[in-house]
Order: C-alpha cells, then sequence, then structure tokens
C-alpha cells in the first residue's frame, strides 16, 4: 500500500470499517512507515481535541424557552388550518360559470361569422346578366363582402319571375 | 424517550405531542444548529423551523431510520436553505470574518485557553462552505462514521471523505497551529 491510499483509507480505518484485507494493507504499511504513523497520530490527535472542543463549547447549553413555545404556537396554527372546514362553494360557481361564458362568447362568435347576406332585392329581373358587375355593392354590415355563387330567374309562361341569388362570403 | 403512544399522537397531528418530541431532542438539535447557525439568533430560528417542518412531514416518516435522525435531515436540509437564502450577504460576512479572525489566530500560543480556542475554532468553522461545516458538525460533534454521515446527507461515501478532506484543510489553514494545540491538550 502507498501513502496516498493510506491517507484515502484514514478515516475508513479510524472507524473501523476498512475491510479485513485492507486492514492488513494499512496495518502493514503502518509497520515500516514513519510518516503514516505521524499522520494517523495528528489525525486521532486533530480529531479528539476537535470533538472535546465543539463538546465543551455547547456544555450546559440549553435552547431558550420561547423556541419551544413558537413551535408549539406554529403547530397549533397548522393543526387549526388542517381542522377548518374548507369553503368550497366559490371553487364550484367558478367552474361552473367559466364554461357556460366560453360556450356563451362561442355561440356570438358562431353568430357573427354565419351573418346572413344582405338582401338582395333591388336587381331588377331580368338584368341577371348585370349581376357579376354589382356584386361589390354586397358589402355586409360588418364590412363583409359577398360575391355571387349562382344566380337564376324562374319564369313561369313566359313572364317575369323572380330571382334568387346564392350568396357567398369572400372574406 | 418517546413512546409509541406519544408518536402516535404526532402522527394525528396533536400539537402536545410536539412539544414531547421537542422535549426529547430539542436541546441536541440546537446544540448543532449553534455551529451550523452563524448566530445563536439563527440558531433559534433553525431549530423552530425544523420542528415545524418536522410537524407538518410527520405522516412521511417512516420509521426507516430515528426520529432524531430524521429530525437531524430536517435540520440539515433548514440549514441549507437558510444558506441559499442569504448566499451573497454571507460570502461578504465571511470575508470579513476572516480579516477579524486573522488576528486571534497570529495570538495562539502556548499561552491560549480554551475560551480563546474555542473563539478562533468557532470562526473558523463560520468561514467554512455549509456543506463542510456540516461534516465536521457531524463527524466530530455528532461522533458519526462516514458511513452514518453518507446516510445522513445523502450522499456518497466517497464524498464525505473528500468534504472532511477539505474542510479539516480549511480550519488548518484559518489556524495553523490547531495541531500543536491538539499536541499539547493530549
Amino acid at each position: 500500500m502507498t501513502c496516498k491510499k493510506m491517507g484515502r483509507d484514514m478515516e475508513a480505518y479510524l472507524d473501523g470499517t476498512l475491510s479485513a484485507g485492507r486492514k492488513a494493507g494499512f496495518d502493514g504499511h503502518l509497520d515500516h512507515c514513519a510518516v503514516c504513523q505521524t499522520d494517523l497520530l495528528r489525525r486521532q490527535r486533530l480529531g479528539k481535541m476537535l470533538s472535546g472542543s465543539l463538546h465543551k463549547m455547547v456544555e450546559g447549553i440549553e435552547p431558550p424557552a420561547k423556541i419551544v413555545r413558537e413551535v408549539l404556537r406554529s403547530a397549533e396554527n397548522e393543526a387549526a388550518k388542517s381542522v377548518r372546514p374548507t369553503v368550497l362553494w366559490p371553487k364550484f360557481a367558478a367552474a361552473a360559470i367559466l364554461p357556460l361564458l366560453a360556450l356563451a362568447l362561442f355561440f356570438v362568435f358562431l353568430q357573427k361569422r354565419n351573418a346572413k347576406a344582405p338582401a338582395a332585392d333591388f336587381v331588377e329581373p331580368g338584368r341577371a346578366s348585370y349581376l357579376k358587375l354589382t356584386t361589390t355593392h354586397f358589402a355586409g354590415p360588418s364590412s363583409r363582402e359577398w360575391s355571387v355563387k349562382r344566380a337564376y330567374v324562374k319564369r313561369s309562361n313566359g313572364e317575369a319571375g323572380s330571382l334568387t341569388l346564392e350568396l357567398t362570403r369572400t372574406m | 424517550m418517546m413512546d409509541s403512544d406519544s408518536i402516535k399522537k404526532l402522527y394525528e397531528g396533536e400539537p402536545q405531542a410536539l412539544a414531547e418530541l421537542y422535549d426529547e431532542f430539542g436541546g441536541r438539535i440546537y446544540k448543532s444548529a449553534l455551529f451550523l447557525a452563524d448566530s445563536r439568533e439563527e440558531a433559534e430560528d433553525m431549530v423552530q423551523e425544523t420542528f415545524v417542518r418536522a410537524f407538518r412531514a410527520i405522516r412521511r416518516f417512516e420509521g426507516r431510520s430515528s426520529l432524531y435522525t430524521w429530525l437531524y435531515r430536517i435540520l440539515l436540509n433548514v440549514a441549507h436553505d437558510l444558506i441559499r437564502k442569504k448566499y451573497v450577504r454571507k460570502k461578504f460576512a465571511s470575508m470579513n470574518r476572516v480579516e477579524e479572525f486573522a488576528d486571534p489566530i497570529e495570538k495562539l500560543s502556548a499561552s491560549i485557553d480554551h475560551d480563546q480556542f474555542a473563539q478562533s475554532l468557532r470562526a473558523a468553522l463560520a468561514c467554512q462552505k455549509m456543506k463542510h461545516r456540516q461534516v465536521i458538525v457531524l463527524r466530530f460533534f455528532e461522533e458519526l462514521k462516514l458511513g452514518e454521515i453518507s446516510a445522513r446527507l445523502g450522499i456518497g461515501i466517497g464524498t464525505v471523505k473528500s468534504r472532511l478532506h477539505h474542510a479539516l484543510k480549511g480550519i488548518k489553514k484559518l489556524i495553523p497551529n490547531i495541531e500543536q494545540y491538539a499536541n499539547r491538550r493530549d
């Protein structure tokens, strides 16, 4: 075993937790290495001194009574919190209202989207050939443009019939 | 000694059972907190927070370790959180403390008494990083073995050894003749 490995194993050696094989190697090295012997002795003394000093530093010190009072006060608050009935109705109300509100907004949106085409009753019967030219007049109330998808005139017995327009939204 | 009845009451959230837990372990936890904290007030806050957290989390205690070990882990977490909160402030504070500390170290001599040494040791500990302070306290105050420190901190044994090595090096750097003092006492 090398001195470097000795340094690595020293704490475990002091704990007595080295495996039998490593402990034998450690002891074997210690027998003939004065440097490691000194290191081990120094480490033992340092540990003993640190341990003794730390214990002596807090010897007889007791925690102030106010800590336990504060701890109990906090615990009582925690305990009270856990038994206090939770008021759930605002949460339920919010849970019920929000989807309804969303649904209502959705219907408003759909209604606007499917706004009816403006009536085309100012087109004179028999003037169907001019319709394409006049589609730009069909600006809806919500600034939507409409174009003629199909236009036809129903005639009966050679008399002027009614003009039917099928409109489609362009934007 | 807390009996099973008291532990059951603690599980049920009875504050009085917490008082019993405090009576049993409060003193030991407080003493360790004194080494982990920078001041007595801070140690008191740490202990208070430890017991309050324990009360909140008692249902998660599965009995795989002793109650004290479990409490101690909470204390270490509290200490860690505290350091995280005041990280920047602490850095400056430590730097100042090293400067204040430089003088007493030089004065460590054959005539040094325990109080002087304790003062230097406390200051040297306070200058260490929290992770190094923790291993020093666990190794030399709690007198735990490497494996126990590893379990308590939730880190590998190799890391414990490395932290211990650096922590001792840090203390020796601040108190260069600590080993002479140790030899004299021995």
